[in-house]
């Protein structure tokens, strides 16, 4: 579960975040939409403990992390799976030990087993075949693909998506967004997507959140969403419809 | 209160950055001594940090030491004890030259690709990445380098010091003619262990400070000097500077200290 109240965030000058609160139950999908440079990695981050707020409390299954330590930060944290946004695999690694990295680092499973799971996630993704590569061998849609392998090769609790589908092409984000509701699931994770995927995503996810002006604009149905009146949300639709 | 205000806040801020300077080369050290230590990583850094620096030190010490071979030659000889000048290009390069150079071309060769490198894993979120899985990005970015260096940069330093001697025998011995046995035995005579001991000690202490300041940079690329590619590229040439010029500086402290 995911709880969030009212955080602030300035960078210098800019405020990015200007009293966010929302809340996602446990086993809960939710899209998180809105205009480009309108805080939603930034929101991400906070709740992954990458950032702290100016002000605000986040809470990760009761526990409240804007006051922890990195120590403490790092028993949460087991239970993430986080897709940056530019993927940010390791460009000295291949593909394959991108993937294996939090196994065998982290978990530290042995060697087959290792193998056996990273093909399987890295077949689960279209990538096949493209093990030994390094990430500036491969296009961005391919470096995308193998981190969403690289989050969810551990099994989450619960996973932060920031633009999974940005920069695949229709057949592939789709394909994408039904992986990441299949293995939602299966292991009943609890979800945020941010996506530009409209209105692909209302097919994927039964609740929609908008944020605007550093605030959560809108909560709700995608039904709900698509019917809204509210010019911001219609323009909003209107960008991404001729996108 | 403008103006008073200001100074205030600078002065605070200055602090905090020097204070989370030092912080991090103590956590540098900390995950230095405390296991586990990524092997791997360590050998691959000694290969870029040391093996790959090798041909621009041993270009570098033999034409250093020719220059002394001259120089030296030319000053001894005003008082007629040119059979001095193996001792004097000895200790010129094993207590002052040799370290400082070796220092300051891995600065320029090892140092600014460190800063790039780290600062590229900044702003591309590979270290955000690994503190996510629950992982120290100090023992995959920092401990791996110090590590490396604090074995490349004596070394290498030691190379220096040896072909340096070799070139200014070329110059002394070989074109002006001081005699061989002179040259070496009169080194031999002079030099003890205690000035190779005070050379070795500033190339460990360099090898420190080249890591500290290229690693400190590239980590806090964006904090600092913006995000992009023009963050990198300002907290290579920062990280260059300032390496160089602490090398320098410290230098001045470690002699004086030492002379005493
Ligand atoms: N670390 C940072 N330092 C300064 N400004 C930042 C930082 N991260 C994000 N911002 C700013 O915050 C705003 C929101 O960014 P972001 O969350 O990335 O937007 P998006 O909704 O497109 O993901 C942007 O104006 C961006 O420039
Ligand atoms: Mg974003």
């Amino acid at each position: 579960m995911i709880k969030i109240e009212d955080i602030h965030k300035s960078f210098g000058r800019t405020k990015v975040l200007n009293g966010v609160s929302l809340e996602v139950k446990q086993g809960e999908l939710v899209a998180l939409v809105g205009g480009s440079g309108s805080g939603k990695s930034v929101l991400l981050k906070h709740i992954a403990g990458l950032l702290r707020p100016d002000s605000g409390f986040i809470y990760i299954n009761g526990t409240e992390i804007t006051g922890l330590n990195k120590r403490q930060l790092e028993l949460v944290r087991k239970e993430f799976g986080f897709l940056f946004q530019g993927g940010a695999l390791f460009d000295s690694l291949t593909l394959f030990e991108n993937v294996a990295f939090p196994l065998t680092e982290k978990l530290r499973l042995p060697k087959e087993e290792v193998t056996q799971r990273v093909l399987h996630y890295l077949d689960l993704v279209g990538l096949s075949g493209s093990e030994e590569k390094y990430p500036s061998q491969v296009s961005g849609g391919m470096i995308k693909r193998a981190a969403l392998a690289r989050s969810l090769i551990t099994e989450p609790k619960i996973m932060l998506f920031d633009e999974p589908t940005t920069g695949l092409d229709p057949q592939m984000s789709l394909s994408i967004l039904n992986l990441i509701r299949s293995v939602h699931d299966r292991l009943n994770l609890t979800g945020i997507i941010v996506t530009h995927a409209i209105p692909s995503v209302f097919k994927f996810t039964n609740r929609i959140l908008m944020i605007y002006e550093g605030r959560i604009y809108f909560d709700g149905s995608p039904e709900e969403f698509k019917r809204s009146e509210e010019p911001i949300i219609r323009r909003f639709l209107g960008e991404e419809v001729l996108d | 209160m403008g103006p008073i205000r200001y100074i205030g806040a600078f002065t605070l801020n200055k602090l905090k950055r020097l204070g989370r300077m030092f912080f991090f080369l103590f956590e540098a050290f900390l995950y230095s001594i405390i296991p586990p230590i990524k092997l791997g990583l360590w050998v691959r850094q000694i290969r870029f940090i040391g093996a790959e620096s090798l041909s621009v030190i041993l270009l570098t010490g033999t034409f250093s030491g020719m220059v002394l071979g001259f120089q030296g030659y030319y000053s001894l000889s005003r008082f007629g004890s040119e059979a001095f000048l193996g001792p004097a290009v000895g200790l010129s390069l094993i207590k002052e030259i040799g370290p400082v150079i070796s220092a300051l071309m891995v600065t320029g060769r090892a140092g600014s690709a460190i800063t790039a490198e780290i600062g590229i894993m900044r702003i591309s979120e590979q270290i955000d990445a690994i503190e996510l899985m629950g992982l120290n990005p100090f023992r995959y970015l920092v401990v791996p380098r110090l590590l490396a260096a604090l074995v490349s940069v004596p070394l290498l330093t030691s190379i220096f010091d040896v072909v340096g001697i070799l070139g200014g025998y070329l110059i002394g011995v070989k074109l002006l003619g001081v005699g061989s046995g002179t040259y070496f035995g009169e080194m031999a005579n002079y030099v003890d262990l205690k000035d190779v001991t005070e050379g070795l000690l500033k190339s460990i202490s360099f090898a420190v400070i080249i890591v500290w300041v290229s690693c400190f940079k590239g980590y806090y690329t964006g904090i600092y000097t913006g995000f992009g590619a023009e963050g990198v590229s300002k907290a290579t040439t920062q990280a260059v500077v300032m390496a160089s010029v602490l090398i320098l500086l410290w230098d001045y402290v470690m002699t004086s200290l030492l002379f005493s």
